[in-house]
């Protein structure tokens, strides 16, 4: 009895880590999608939805397009030319895309800005700052991880700029792609710049059937089908682009090399990757500007407990995902079978826009016999487990895949089960990386607005969700106060985790 | 021709090649020999000018190209040729895109393909083809480029017996036919007795002895190369 659940141990495992996939994501769009019918289509019957789902694919597109191109060549420039600072200019220009990004555009707001920014274009300019850095550093970690001896191979016989044309930026494609697809699903997905900036978009009139006067959850639940069908479609895209790409090849090399000298091109390079970086946190100094005009006197009035509600389920629901990434993360590395089912649901209900999670959440847990987890945080962390595990799971993939599978192969051979081997050499080998992922999964709850703006509880409201409540009626600078304190939250957390991950590495 | 002359190259204080000085004749195939970390891979890279030798100088062909810690020629300017440990191949061009890669072009990217035997693989990619193929392919992209002298790292290093008996044969018949100056770089001493007129033996960054095999069995001049004599059998 002993020996034999000694073997199942990594099958039991894995079937808790997707047990709390399951729980978390997949049940909540079972129910969206069984609910839908009961409800009748009639308001998917007239065109004017099908016309707002357009616009709204319309604008994720113009957003994902925009991010191709600045993201692109900022990714192959930070991450392999002699650009002067590029670390720095890195940092700053990635700083956004842990903010939300309804906070970008309160700060180009209170900067001095065209007519404009209330319009479509304005949405794609303040969306495409706030997702770019997403293809930046995806571009940028796959030109490092590119075997160095390929650009040699190419640099025998042709110019540097050449070579990163042909060989390069071909070989770093699959993660700009990536990049595009997780653009589009954050643009399609976003809440607050159309809600802010006056834009209609499809998931605000989910939302509106959710929050506002004309209430009615079955209609949601109708409106959210084209949704899914979207997250079905991206999930496919996903799906090619990783197919058959081990998680080593997509991951981290570390081996030194020169960089990519740009020759005379290297100062107007210089430049355009500054100006880039300096126009991304642009928005925090508008923030910063309005703060001054008395807002941080007023701030202690109108904080309350919302870092508390940020952080606490931030952070218990980035616990619960890393625990989960690391028995998924390593199935995934080692190809074990079920573990891509378990993944494909992951990034399926990172892709589906979150108002469709929204509404599944609410049909499921917001029952009598269920209250008890309703109406407290825990709702909170069930919805950032639905819509984030995907992050830490593929982060300790990727780290996990790089390492010999002999390590653990060693251990058990000498009589080691499951859990010890993962106790005494996974995590202890991977400890960075767990921390890396943690970390991330902690950031990207803090920064959520989207998902929990339709569930969470009274007197539980993250700091996200009071700012964008009160940015309708309360005083500017407290607005912008308020606002910076949640990229105070993320700035203290990133450094936090990089004291940490630089001791780790000692 | 290749000439070396007081060579070092130092990273991160720590000397990885110290005063290297020797040179290859325009038909000759010298062997640099010597155990993982000796510096063999280093020293290709300063010829190839990926890599700027703190100390000494390089000349290809009569040119000054390295100079006291200064690449004068940039490496796709020394018209050198290179068949890398790993191969290199990049995975989204075909067979033909590498050799135009390289700037052959149609009658001689067809000749090149006949000659190493890819005629009717020109239009797979590498993940199409076995590992004797793309060893192939890393060679005629070397020579797609008519370069002015051939590098091989460690050409034979990743593959069987009988695929490295073919290679062998290949890699004489194409170098007889060349006539080029070619440095070889391996730990096998019986590969660089295979192919190489002289042999090179480095030692933890220096430059121990040269000379052919037969020198070498004659006059060791360490216990090194005794040793490594020894186990060539």
């Amino acid at each position: 009895m002993g020996r034999a659940l000694k073997r199942a141990e990594e099958h039991l495992a894995l079937a808790g880590a997707g047990f709390v996939i399951c729980a978390t994501a997949l049940l909540p769009l079972v129910a969206v999608v069984a609910g839908a019918p009961l409800s009748g289509f009639a308001p998917l019957a007239s065109a004017s939805p099908w016309l707002l789902l357009l616009r709204s694919c319309a604008l994720a597109a113009a957003v994902t397009a925009c991010a191709l191109l600045l993201g692109v060549p900022l990714g192959m420039l930070l991450g392999r030319a002699n650009i002067p600072g590029k670390r720095a200019a890195l940092l700053l220009h990635a700083l956004p895309a842990f903010l939300p990004p309804f906070l970008l555009a309160l700060g180009w707001f209170y900067l001095p800005h065209p007519d404009a920014l209330f319009s479509s274009v304005g949405a794609i300019g303040v969306e495409t700052f706030a997702f770019a850095p997403i293809v930046t550093a995806l571009v940028a970690l796959a030109v490092q991880a590119i075997d160095p001896s390929m650009e040699e191979a190419g640099r025998l016989s042709a110019p540097p700029w050449k070579v990163a044309v042909r060989i390069v930026l071909p070989v770093a494609w699959p993660a700009a792609a990536l990049g595009a697809l997780l653009v589009f699903a954050l643009s399609l997905s976003e809440l607050g710049v159309p809600m802010f900036l006056r834009i209609r978009a499809y998931p605000a009139a989910v939302f509106s059937r959710l929050g506002a006067i004309d209430y009615s959850p079955g209609e949601a639940a109708v409106l959210a089908m084209p949704l899914i069908a979207v997250a079905l479609a991206l999930l496919a895209v996903e799906r090619s682009i990783g197919a058959g790409r081990s998680f080593a090849v997509l991951g981290l090399r570390s081996e030194e090399r020169a960089a990519l000298n740009l020759g005379r091109f290297r100062w107007t390079a210089t430049v355009i990757c500054w100006a880039a970086a300096v126009a991304s946190v642009l928005p925090i100094a508008g923030l910063a500007r309005m703060a001054l005009r008395g807002g941080f006197a007023q701030i202690g009035d109108w904080l309350g407990a919302g870092i508390g509600n940020s952080v606490v389920p931030a952070a218990l629901a980035a616990t619960l995902l890393t625990a989960v990434g690391l028995i998924l993360g390593r199935s995934m590395a080692r190809g074990r079978p079920g573990s891509g089912w378990f993944d494909a649901l992951a990034v399926f209900a990172f892709v589906t826009p979150a108002a469709v999670l929204g509404v599944g959440i609410i049909d499921v847990w917001n029952r009598p016999a269920t209250h008890a987890v309703y109406r407290t945080v825990a709702i909170l962390v069930i919805g950032f487990a639905a819509r984030y595990a995907v992050i830490p799971a593929r982060a300790i993939a990727v780290a996990i895949a790089q390492g010999s599978p002999h390590l653990e192969e060693a251990a058990a051979v000498q009589g080691a089960g499951f859990f010890l081997r993962l106790r005494r050499i996974v995590v202890p080998l991977h400890g960075r990386a767990l921390l890396g992922a943690w970390l991330l999964a902690f950031v990207f709850c803090l920064r959520d607005l989207e998902t929990v703006i339709l569930f969470y509880p009274p007197g539980s409201a993250p700091l996200t969700v009071r700012i964008l409540t009160l940015e309708a009626n309360g005083a500017p600078p407290v607005v912008a106060a308020l606002s910076l304190v949640q990229c105070g939250m993320v700035a203290a957390a990133i450094a936090a985790g990089a004291v940490a991950l630089a001791g780790a590495r000692r | 021709m290749i000439e070396l002359q007081g060579v070092s190259v130092s990273m991160h204080s720590h000397e990885i090649l110290h005063h290297v000085t020797f040179s290859v004749g325009a038909e000759e195939v010298l062997a640099i020999v010597g155990p993982s970390g000796s510096g063999k891979s280093t020293l290709l890279r300063v010829v190839l000018g990926f890599i700027a030798p703190s100390h000494g100088s390089v000349d290809i062909g009569g040119v000054r190209v390295s100079n006291e810690g200064r690449v004068v020629v940039h490496p796709e300017e020394r018209h050198l040729a290179m068949v890398f440990q790993d191969l290199a191949l990049w995975p989204h061009m075909t067979v033909r895109e590498h050799l135009q890669f390289a700037h052959a072009a149609g009658p001689r990217t067809e000749m090149l393909l006949q000659r190493v035997g890819l005629a009717g693989k020109r239009d797979r990619r590498p993940s199409q083809l076995s590992g004797g193929e793309r060893q192939r392919v890393a060679l005629a992209r070397a020579l797609a480029a008519d370069p002015r002298a051939l590098l091989l790292d460690e050409p034979l290093s990743n593959v069987d017996v009988l695929l490295r008996r073919e290679l062998i044969a290949l890699l004489r018949e194409v170098l007889a036919e060349r006539q080029l100056p070619v440095l070889l770089v391996t730990h096998d001493l019986r590969e660089a007795g295979a192919l190489a007129d002289r042999v090179a033996v480095m030692d933890a960054g220096r430059l121990v002895q040269i000379g052919t095999i037969a020198e070498l069995q004659a006059r060791p001049a360490t216990r090194f190369v005794e040793a490594l004599l020894a186990d060539r059998g």
